[in-house]
């Protein structure tokens, strides 16, 4: 188990990593230069969205390849309408909204028969219509957390990851893989949580829930 | 009602939450670099060059509500419609063929492409009618010349 920590837990590499020149971009922008052809910030806005897109097609419990036959279209369709995404900053919303239509058509595709109670149909809707809003939220968050992570010194960076190791580990366990004596732990801690609050990303990321017509405002 | 950005705020000013939320999003599966590849292709597949005009997915009879309370259609076709400016494609989509409609009808040169590229192509008749073979399955779109030399791309669609 603890040979795996690294690996499962690592925020870094090429995946992980925001686009130089793009990392404070924000979404208006990134839509704008791709419309253009720029391929990095292009790059970049897939990146930041990926695991959103990710997140929905796993709530809709698709096969791999029907999984990735969405996620691409989904990009695909984001390129056709580059240029006419009125609100940059709703780009999650729309993903969202997008991702499941090419679910159902995909689920419909595979089925061909799909049973709809017209009574209920307009709730069923509403429900997944809020839990796409909680993907959302939570997508985002993870990714700024994340994101983070990957600003962060390595000490520090390895000090919070062994912190939030699940199973847990004690601090004893810590001391012995950190080479920090157990005493020193805890105020460490605070000042690598204070210095994750600080980075780039979560301030970006506050900052942009705070915009009015931010990506989170219309479930709150 | 406290925003959800404000609310976040006040989780993560607490340090045993905000390494609880940590921990959860180190938890969720994220993307490879498969997944990203797919998503950076993209850019270059659905670009609709400067020389064309966009006709997007306006209709598709898989996500039609009362179609599907109904049944569907009989011989089992799926019904698709592009929505371009000044021009419509619609079109049905069989197991061995693709039959289509532009409107209004005019002549064309229609071309189905997939991401390998050009699959078939065919001329619609007087009433601006086309049958083309096909579909091989995964995403396709169509590209339609006009008589008068425009150039009409449909949005990606798997048949």
């Amino acid at each position: 188990m603890t040979t795996s920590l690294t690996d499962t837990v690592t925020p870094t590499g090429t995946a992980g990593r925001p686009v130089a020149g793009f990392a404070d971009a924000g979404p208006g922008e990134l839509l704008s230069a791709s419309a253009t052809g720029d391929a990095q910030a292009w790059a970049e806005l897939v990146r930041r969205y990926v695991n959103l897109v990710l997140a929905v097609t796993r709530r809709h419990g698709l096969s791999t390849a029907d999984a990735q036959d969405v996620t691409q279209t989904v990009w695909l369709r984001l390129v056709e309408h580059l240029r006419d995404i009125r609100d940059p900053q709703a780009l999650g919303g729309w993903l969202i909204a997008t991702c499941r239509h090419e679910c159902l058509r995909q689920l419909r595709r595979g089925s061909r028969t799909v049973t709809v109670d017209p009574q209920n149909s307009g709730q069923l809707d509403m429900v997944d219509w809020i839990d796409v809003g909680d993907d959302l939220i939570v997508a985002e968050r993870h990714q700024a957390l994340r994101d983070g992570l990957g600003e962060l010194a390595p000490h520090q960076r390895q000090l919070l990851l062994l912190l939030a190791a699940d199973p847990p580990l004690s601090y004893a366990e810590i001391s012995v893989r950190t080479g920090m004596p157990i005493g020193s732990i805890g105020p460490t801690r605070r000042r690598c949580l204070d210095k994750l609050r600080a980075t780039r990303a979560i301030s970006n990321y506050l900052a942009s829930g705070s915009e009015s017509g931010g990506g989170r405002r219309w479930t709150a | 009602m406290t925003s959800a950005a404000g609310h976040e705020h006040q989780i993560w000013t607490d340090d045993e939450a905000l390494l609880r939320d940590v921990m959860a999003a180190l938890k969720v599966p994220r993307a490879g670099e498969e997944d990203l590849a797919l998503g950076y292709d993209a850019l270059d597949w659905g670009a609709v060059g400067d020389d064309a005009g966009l006709a997007e997915l306006a209709y598709d009879s898989y996500l039609d509500t009362d179609m599907l309370v109904r049944g569907q259609a009989p011989g089992g076709c799926r019904a698709l419609a592009f929505h371009g400016e000044g021009l419509r494609v619609e079109i049905e989509v069989g197991p061995a063929r693709i039959e289509g409609q532009l409107v209004p009808p005019q002549a064309a040169l229609v071309s189905l492409m997939t991401r390998s590229g050009l699959v078939a192509q065919a001329t619609t008749d007087e009433v601006g009618y086309f049958s083309i073979a096909g579909p091989p399955g995964g995403a396709i779109r169509l590209e339609c010349l006009t008589g008068g030399h425009a150039r009409v791309v449909t949005g990606w669609v798997i048949v």
